[in-house]
C-alpha cells in the first residue's frame, strides 16, 4: 500500500505582476495585473513505506510546492492527493502526528531557549510517552554527537548544529513520513556528510519513509535509491537514481600534474577545462577514459594523476536538458 | 490542553531571556503612573472631583489600569502572524498538531503570566511611592466579576489580534490596521482616560463593545465605582464577543489559508 499517492496533482498560483519603474508601480496601484503560474502540473507520484526518494529539480521547478501540498500547507488546485490515508490540507491533528517536515530555511526551534526546551515542548505537542522521549533524545543526540549542545541557547549554535537539532526535533515522535526540503543548504561538507549518515540510519533502522528535495545532487545520489526529477512543475523522470546517473553522468574528469614544464597534447574527444605548463584538467567521455589514461601514461611522466566523477552540476543540466529520458 | 500549557510555559521561559525588556515594561507602568500624577495633580488643583473621581481615585485607577494594560501582550500576535505569513514562516504552525489560534493564545498567556509577576511588583512599588490609597471595593461579587473579566479580556484581545494578523493572507501588508487599531484601542479600553469622563452617549455605546471591558470595567469594579450587575453585563458582552471572534477566526483562517496560499506561507 502506498504511503503517498498523488494523481494528476496540479497547483496554480495567481501572481501579481507590474511594469518596471515608478510609472509601473503607480499604474499597478490603480489597476492590478495578475498572471497564473502552474507550479505543479498533472503530477503522479506513489511512494511505498520505507522508501527514500529524492526529488530533484532546479529553482522554481515545483519541488517545494509539491512538499507543501503533501504536508497540507497549501491546497491543490486539482487532482488527487493522499498521504498516510489523509487529505493533507484538512490539517487534521491525527495526520500531523504521523509526519514531520524540515525545511532548511524554516525553524521549529526557539532561538532564545535551548534545544532541550524545544524538545520538551514537542514531547507535549506530540504526546510522546516519557520512555519513548528519553530513548529518542538519547538515540538521536548520540547519533549526531550533539549531547553537549542540549543546554546551549539555540541562537549561539552553528548552522550545522542547529540543523541537526531541527532534525532531532522532527524525529522525536517517530514519524512515519519525513519530508526534507533542502536540509543541507548552506552547510559545510563535514556537516552535510554527518546529516547524510544520520538520515541513512533513520531510514534503515527506524523504517521512516523519507522524501528529500535537495540542490546538492550528492545528497540524492548517496541517499536515495529512487529519484524523481521535476522541472516546470512536470515529472521528467521517476526511477532508479543509479540508472539516472549512469545515463547522464557520461564523462570523467582527469587531472594530470607534472614536475617540469610540459607541452600537453589532449587526447581525442577531450575537453580541456584548465591548462598551465604544470597541470592539465580535461573531460573525456566515460567509455574513452581508460584508453585516454593509458595514452597519457605512455607519452608523459606525470607527477600525479587524479580521475574524478564529472561535476554534479553538469549532470543536472544534462538531465534537465534531456527531459529525464534514459 | 496540556500541550497549550506547555506552549505557555515555553514562552514564559523565553521571556526570562529578555531582561532589558522586563525593565522597560516595568518603567512603562511607572511612567504611566507618574504621568497621571503630574497631569491629574494639575487638573485637580483647586477642585475636589472630576467626573465623580477624586485625586486618590484617579491615581488608583491609573495604577490598576496600567497594570492590566501591561498584562496584555496580544499586540505582538497580530505583528507576528502577519510577519510570518509574509515572510513565509507561518507554515511552522500549520504542520504541528496544535490549533494555530490557540497556540498563539497560549504563548501570549505565557508572556502575560511573566509580566504579571514583575508588573505586580512594580505596581505595588508605585502605590507606595505615590502614596496611593488602596480604596478597593469590599463587594465580593464585584471582585469576582473583575477576576473573570481580566482573563476573558485577555482572551478576547488575543482573538482580536489574531484576526488582524490573519488578514495578511489577503491584504499582505496590514500596517494600516495595526496603526489605526493601536491608537483606537488605547483609548477605548480606558488606558488613556477613565471612560466615565466621556459624554454619556459615548460611554453607553462603548458598553456594548468588548474593549471597554478589558481594562476599564475591571478597574472600576475593583475600585467599587460600578456594581456587580454592571460586571455581569460586561462578562456577557465580552463572552459573546470572544466566542464570535474565535468562530470568525476559525472560519476566516480556513477560508483565507486556502484561497491565498500563494502569499508565502
Amino acid at each position: 500500500m502506498n504511503i503517498i499517492h498523488t494523481s494528476h496533482l496540479t497547483k496554480t498560483f495567481r501572481r501579481f505582476v507590474k511594469d518596471p519603474g515608478l510609472r509601473g508601480s503607480v499604474k499597478s496601484l490603480l489597476k492590478r495585473k495578475y498572471t497564473d503560474k502552474t507550479a505543479v502540473d498533472d503530477f503522479d507520484l506513489s511512494v511505498e513505506p520505507g522508501e527514500f526518494v529524492g526529488l530533484i529539480g532546479p529553482n522554481g521547478a515545483g519541488k517545494t510546492t509539491l512538499v507543501k501540498m503533501l504536508t497540507g500547507i497549501v491546497a491543490p488546485s486539482s487532482g488527487e492527493i493522499s498521504v498516510l490515508g489523509y487529505f493533507p490540507n484538512k490539517l487534521e491533528n491525527a495526520f500531523k502526528m504521523q509526519y514531520a517536515v524540515v525545511m532548511g530555511q524554516k525553524s521549529q526551534l526557539f532561538f532564545e531557549l535551548t534545544p532541550a526546551d524545544t524538545f520538551r515542548l514537542f514531547k507535549e505537542l506530540y504526546r510522546i510517552p516519557d520512555g519513548d522521549y528519553k530513548r529518542n533524545v538519547g538515540y538521536f543526540t548520540e547519533l549526531f554527537g550533539v549531547s553537549e549542545f542540549m543546554d546551549v541557547q539555540v541562537r549561539t549554535l552553528s548552522l550545522g548544529e542547529r540543523m541537526k537539532m531541527e532534525l532531532i526535533t522532527a524525529l522525536l515522535h517517530n514519524p512515519g513520513v519525513l519530508f526534507l526540503d533542502e536540509p543541507t543548504i548552506g552547510l559545510d561538507a563535514a556537516a552535510q556528510r554527518q546529516i547524510r549518515a544520520f538520515l541513512r540510519e533513520v531510514n534503515t533502522q527506524k523504517g521512516t519513509t523519507i522524501l528529500l528535495t535537495s540542490h546538492y545532487m550528492e545528497d540524492v545520489r548517496s541517499l536515495c535509491p529512487r529519484s524523481v526529477v521535476i522541472n516546470g512543475g512536470k515529472k521528467l523522470y521517476d526511477g532508479s537514481t543509479e540508472s539516472l546517473f549512469d545515463a547522464y553522468q557520461t564523462h570523467k574528469k582527469i587531472t594530470v600534474a607534472f614536475d617540469r614544464e610540459t607541452v600537453f597534447e589532449a587526447p581525442p574527444n577531450a575537453e580541456i577545462l584548465e591548462r598551465n605548463p604544470y597541470k592539465v584538467t580535461f573531460m573525456i567521455p566515460k567509455a574513452e577514459s581508460g584508453a585516454a589514461l593509458s595514452s597519457v601514461m605512455s607519452r608523459y611522466t606525470p607527477s600525479d594523476v587524479a580521475v574524478e566523477e564529472e561535476d554534479i552540476g553538469a549532470v543536472v543540466e544534462r538531465i534537465y536538458a534531456g527531459g529525464g529520458a534514459l | 490542553m496540556k500541550k497549550y500549557f506547555a506552549v505557555a510555559k515555553t514562552l514564559f521561559k523565553a521571556q526570562l531571556v529578555y531582561r532589558f525588556d522586563v525593565a522597560m515594561t516595568a518603567l512603562e507602568i511607572a511612567g504611566r503612573v507618574l504621568f497621571a500624577w503630574l497631569l491629574w495633580g494639575a487638573a485637580f488643583a483647586g477642585r475636589e472631583t472630576i467626573g465623580s473621581f477624586a485625586l486618590p481615585d484617579m491615581m488608583l485607577y491609573y495604577v490598576i489600569s496600567a497594570f492590566l494594560a501591561s498584562l496584555d501582550m496580544s499586540g505582538s500576535v497580530s505583528r507576528e502572524v502577519s510577519d510570518r505569513i509574509r515572510g513565509g514562516t507561518f507554515s511552522k504552525f500549520m504542520v504541528i498538531p496544535a490549533n494555530a489560534q490557540w497556540h498563539f493564545y497560549a504563548q501570549t498567556m505565557g508572556a502575560s503570566a511573566y509580566y504579571a509577576i514583575f508588573g505586580t511588583a512594580v505596581t505595588l512599588l508605585c502605590a507606595v511611592l505615590f502614596r496611593i490609597k488602596p480604596l478597593f471595593t469590599a463587594n465580593p461579587a464585584a471582585i469576582l466579576c473583575a477576576v473573570i473579566l481580566i482573563p476573558l479580556g485577555l482572551t478576547f484581545m488575543v482573538c482580536y489580534h489574531y484576526f488582524i494578523g490573519i488578514l495578511a493572507f489577503k491584504f499582505q501588508d496590514i500596517g494600516f490596521f495595526l496603526h489605526v487599531q493601536s491608537a483606537l484601542l488605547e483609548f477605548v479600553t480606558g488606558g488613556v482616560v477613565p471612560l466615565i469622563l466621556l459624554p454619556g452617549r459615548v460611554t453607553d455605546a462603548l458598553r456594548f463593545l468588548p474593549f471597554t471591558h478589558t481594562v476599564y470595567t475591571p478597574s472600576m469594579l475593583l475600585m467599587g465605582k460600578i456594581g456587580a450587575a454592571e460586571g455581569v453585563f460586561a462578562i456577557c458582552v465580552l463572552a459573546v464577543w470572544t466566542l464570535a471572534m474565535a468562530a470568525a477566526n476559525h472560519f476566516v483562517y480556513r477560508r483565507l489559508r486556502i484561497k491565498y496560499d500563494g502569499v508565502g506561507i
